[in-house]
């Protein structure tokens, strides 16, 4: 894994007009800039056809020029990556209801820390500071527990998180109309064993046509790089 | 230069001279460049409509090779010394060349015939071992052997007396300052396709096409089911039932266009027998796993018939994949304070997910420390750069023209149909047709996700639905299946016992990669071996020959 070495000083160059006419087949939404920058500083982005921004609008400088860009692709599939805190279990649903980002466009998966995964990771959980109330994504048992502990992303090894990351993208992919795929040419042969794919519902759809499912698969598991057989582009 | 040529008119031997029909006589190996010598012609081409032994010398003399249409390779020996070479706009002909410390040049089609003569050390050039092992590829004049080079798509190399001059007789066009509206664009774009293909059709005689179920090779075969007066027959390729192959959607469009379909099958077995002998048949090593593919369709279509169609072409001039990875690089991959222009170019070499972020670790350190810094990024800068593209999706497939298209996919199809006796032809790299796609703006090649969103519709009329709007893939080679399995003993000999003595690679990087080791998400290990079994094929079956 990569350290994140994220500057505050890095050279910038004008982008060429045309860059922002395009768009992207997917989105990661992270619910902070540190995670990110996980994704970035290894490259999530570029191996994955995959935008990746924060909510609190990080990167800074190309925040609204990407999130304008998301806009443009109907077909878009959108991934929100959190913690397992109160803002972060609302993130799924805050980008399927915001109209400043996806409402009624495109659906959302969930791809974050939620109290159902965080059995594995007992000894690493931190009392919370504030209490957390149902609704908006939250269900009632979660906020019970979101009110009592929280736990963070960064309590989990990032090689983790950026396989079941790949894993997701990959899992959808296929599960869906074959979308534009990533550029890493992977098939679902490697994808299906021992997950549970996408539970929609949960107590938090989306309420004005854009819906919220739920990856349930473990954060603990040892999820394999879903590298197919047919890696090879001629 | 104009009396040369003239008197190479009356004097060249006719056994000197190549046929005026279309073929595949290869350029011999000629050592040249003496004064007094024998005025000669040699070319190969297969231009429409061909030109005659005075045709090319008025040609080449008077600056018009713009007005040849198709693949041609020449070369001329004037009496005075000069030697004159010449390739076709996009690079469907190959020629190679090498000074001699005498002030003579070697020049042939073929990079093995130079090696031949005897007269070239055959030394490997480390910075191009690089470039191979970041493209699968050699982009550029460079070749792997130090001292030998290309004459470049579109180029005159003149060497007189050791002195070697280049000009340019065709150059991509710019973008133009004012585009041109859709509808202009499209008709204009399917006029010059069909003009393409009718171009290529022998007449009265069937025509063979490569048919993969992707858009570029079913238009291809679409016009030509259209347009030709006798029966077209396509080839694909089926890499067995264990593995994804894209049969239905050939298989689609075969029976939509009313033509035969021929499905070859390329099992592990095939492959691993045949890899030898097709890598040895290129000039500069390609790693793309559909080398072998390629030649076994060549070998299967030179049983009936004499001419291959293929829809080559389509990505690098229409807006195939990679774009989109490299537009995110540019919005988010310099958070982190590296050089804008060195950051662009390592992206860049990035995209052809091959072993650039392995060379490090992959490299003998002497080989690696060899090698200049930042050599690889500063040779593809300069196209990063280049201003005649404003546009960045205009630049990035102005370098796949120039590097992928010439030199990957043209080469690759040059090399592997010559032996078989086919001629290949590619009309979606017809100059016309290239010149349209590139007086058209990005953001019809690339529309929001749509790749190659123009050239899809200007042929919708002519293709099934599902063919038009299925998700790019790229041809999938289940390299990573092979080498799980029925191919890692052959990889583990090849590698280990081959390459490995050559000195080039660290032996601990070999073993990890073969054994599935490696550090990262992504691996890509099929890939990689895929690419190191083909340069050890190259190493002992070209070099050291």
């Amino acid at each position: 894994m990569r350290a994140m070495t994220r500057g505050t000083s890095a050279p910038q160059r004008a982008l060429e007009a045309d860059i922002a006419d395009y768009s992207f087949d997917r989105a990661v939404i992270c619910d902070r800039a540190r995670t990110a920058d996980i994704l970035l500083a290894n490259n999530f982005h570029f191996e994955n056809n995959c935008a990746v921004l924060a909510i609190d609008g990080y990167p800074e400088a190309q925040f609204e020029t990407v999130r304008a860009m998301l806009k443009r692709n109907p077909r878009l599939r959108v991934f929100a990556l959190h913690d397992a805190k109160g803002k972060g279990c609302r993130l799924a649903h805050t980008l399927a209801n915001d109209p400043a980002w996806f409402a009624g466009q495109v659906d959302v998966v969930d791809v974050g820390l939620r109290p159902r995964h965080t059995r594995a990771f007992r000894g690493l959980l931190q009392p919370s500071v504030q209490p957390v109330t149902p609704g908006n994504g939250i269900s009632s048992s979660d906020a019970a527990w979101l009110s009592a502990q929280t736990l963070e992303l960064a309590a989990i090894r990032p090689e983790q998180v950026l396989k079941r990351m790949y894993k997701a993208l990959n899992r959808k992919d296929s599960d869906g109309d074959g979308g534009a795929g990533g550029n890493g040419g992977s098939s679902s042969s490697d994808d299906s064993a021992g997950n549970a794919g996408y539970a929609g519902g949960g107590g938090a759809s989306g309420g004005s046509g854009s819906s919220v499912s739920y990856d349930n698969t473990s954060f603990a598991h040892e999820a394999s790089d879903g590298e197919s057989d047919s890696d090879g582009f001629g | 230069m104009a009396k040369a040529i003239a008197t190479a008119l009356v004097d060249a031997q006719p056994a000197a001279r190549t046929t005026r029909n279309h073929s595949r006589n290869r350029i011999a190996a000629r050592i040249a460049g003496t004064p007094g010598q024998s005025p000669a012609l040699h070319v190969e081409h297969d231009c429409v409509p061909a030109p005659d032994d005075a045709g090319w010398l008025r040609l080449l003399q008077e600056g018009q090779l713009a007005q040849t249409h198709g693949p041609f390779a020449l070369a001329c020996e004037d009496r005075d010394g000069t030697v004159t070479l010449a390739r076709d706009a996009i690079g469907e002909r190959s020629l190679f060349y090498t000074l001699l410390p005498d002030g003579r040049v070697i020049y042939a089609s073929r990079l093995q015939d130079i090696l031949a003569t005897g007269l070239v050390t055959r030394e490997l050039d480390l910075t191009s071992v690089a470039t191979y092992l970041s493209w699968s590829y050699l982009p550029g004049r460079e070749t792997l052997v130090r001292g030998i080079y290309k004459v470049m798509p579109g180029e005159v190399v003149r060497v007189k007396s050791g002195n070697v001059t280049r000009s340019r007789w065709w150059s991509l066009p710019g973008e133009p300052e004012q585009w041109r509206d859709e509808d202009a664009l499209r008709g204009e774009l399917r006029e010059r396709l069909e003009t393409a293909v009718r171009r290529r059709l022998p007449a009265g005689r069937p025509v063979g096409a490569t048919l993969s179920g992707g858009i570029d090779s079913s238009l291809v075969v679409a016009l030509a089911g259209q347009l030709h007066d006798a029966p077209v027959v396509t080839y694909s390729v089926s890499f067995g039932a264990e593995y994804r192959n894209e049969l239905p959607f050939s298989a689609v469009v075969a029976r939509h266009c009313g033509v035969e379909q021929r499905i070859v099958e390329i099992t592990p077995r095939v492959v691993i027998d045949e890899l030898d002998r097709t890598i040895a048949l290129l000039g500069d090593p390609i790693g793309d796993p559909l080398t072998v593919p390629n030649a076994m369709l060549f070998r299967e279509a030179a049983r009936e018939v004499g001419v291959v169609l293929n829809g080559e072409g389509g990505d690098p001039c229409f807006g195939g994949p990679k774009n989109t990875p490299m537009v995110l690089a540019e919005l988010f991959g310099n958070l982190y304070g590296s050089d804008p222009a060195r950051h662009r170019a390592a992206s860049y070499l990035r995209a052809h997910q091959k072993c650039y972020d392995d060379l490090t670790a992959m490299l003998d350190p002497q080989a690696f420390t060899a090698i200049p810094a930042h050599a690889l990024e500063d040779w593809v800068t300069p196209y990063l750069q280049d201003q005649r593209w404003k546009s960045f999706v205009g630049r990035l497939m102005s370098i796949n023209l120039l590097c992928k298209g010439a030199h990957h996919i043209l080469g690759k199809v040059d090399a592997l149909s010559g032996p078989f006796g086919v001629l290949p032809r590619a009309p979606l790299f017809d100059r016309d047709v290239v010149e349209t796609a590139f007086a058209m703006p990005p953001q019809l090649k690339l529309r929001g996700t749509v790749e190659k969103y123009l050239l899809k519709e200007a042929v919708r009329d002519l293709l099934p639905r599902e063919i038009i709007e299925r998700p790019k893939s790229g041809m999938l080679v289940p390299v990573q299946g092979w080498f799980r399995g029925p191919l890692l003993p052959q990889a583990r000999e090849r590698l280990l016992d081959g390459l490995a003595p050559w000195g080039l690679f660290r032996r601990d990087y070999l073993e990890r990669l073969l054994d599935g080791r490696l550090l990262g998400i992504h691996t890509r290990r099929g890939v990689k071996i895929w690419l190191l079994i083909t340069l050890e094929a190259w190493l002992r079956g070209v070099l050291r020959d």
